[in-house]
């Protein structure tokens, strides 16, 4: 079964990629290539809605791992949604994305978003 | 349609057994994953379980296609499923250089994914998923069986 990969905007920089099928050795390497795409352009933030990924595999992992740590560099936020239990318990297993990424509804993903935008926003006001 | 021995579908009372041989191609091992989930789904194990040894036959199966060979010809990987009282035992069955996929170190969780060692994250999921996993080495192949249990809950895999 393939994997289907839609990306919306839906906040100026705030990118929603959907994933709907499997994420293993056969489809990882075209998220890898969609994200690689994404990033090209102003992003704040990339929020996976998982609601219908039904399977992940080790190489899944490790694109949503570079797609993290890509992130990380441009200061940009990577956010989860929606997980199925056996995708949350591979990727618990697995330990290889901090568990604070994952946000049980897209609610509480935004809410987080719109809360650390406020926060860089007031930042000079701070200092 | 995927090439090899079909899935033989037993009556209830005989064993149930599932048999594949697949060439070691990457892009062959979803389909291939596609058939035994199939096969699975066909007697009645349940989707989590199904999830597992399908997650299970996949690392495998990559890690023996991306890794075991010196060279670059065709090999043939024989996948084999049995649907035991307590457990879904897996066979795989290779013709690749000598490896016992029990013995590699576990990964370092402090180290970034990508710099842990390869294939490392894979072993690390099909070890937290199965109850069990035998080595042996016959006639120059490495014949992996790998014992994942149908009631859930009896792996360290299972968290929280």
């Amino acid at each position: 079964m393939p994997l289907e990969i839609d990306v919306d905007e839906k906040q100026p920089g705030l990118f929603e990629v959907t994933l709907d099928g499997r994420l293993d050795t056969d489809t990882a390497p075209a998220l890898e290539k969609r994200i690689a795409d994404l990033l090209t352009q102003q992003v704040r933030a990339v929020r996976f809605d998982m609601v219908r990924l039904e399977y992940i595999s080790s190489m899944g992992i490790r694109v949503l791992f570079k797609t993290f740590r890509s992130l990380r560099e441009k200061k940009a936020m990577f956010l989860m949604v929606n997980l199925q239990p056996q995708i949350k318990k591979v990727l618990d297993i697995a330990q290889a994305l901090p568990p604070e990424t994952v946000f049980a509804s897209v609610q509480e993903a935004d809410a987080y978003f719109d809360a650390m935008q406020r926060k860089a926003l007031s930042k000079g006001d701070e200092d | 349609m995927v090439g090899g021995d079909a899935a033989s579908r037993g009556s209830a009372k005989e064993e149930a057994t599932w048999r594949l041989a697949l060439p070691n191609v990457l892009e062959r091992v979803g389909e291939a994953n596609g058939s035994l989930e199939a096969f699975l789904q066909g007697h009645g194990v349940t989707p989590g379980v199904v999830f597992s040894v399908g997650l299970v036959f996949e690392e495998v199966v990559t890690n023996v296609i991306k890794y075991s060979y010196a060279d670059t010809g065709p090999h043939e990987i024989v996948a084999e499923a049995s649907i035991g009282p307590e457990d879904i035992v897996l066979r795989v069955t290779d013709d690749g250089r000598a490896f016992d996929p029990r013995t590699a170190p576990p990964p370092d969780f402090d180290l970034p994914i990508e710099c842990r060692a390869v294939g490392g994250l894979g072993i690390h999921l099909v070890r937290r998923l199965t109850r069990r996993v035998d080595y042996s080495r016959t006639s120059g192949k490495n014949v992996l069986t790998l014992f994942l249990p149908l009631a859930p809950g009896e792996t360290e895999g299972q968290s929280s």
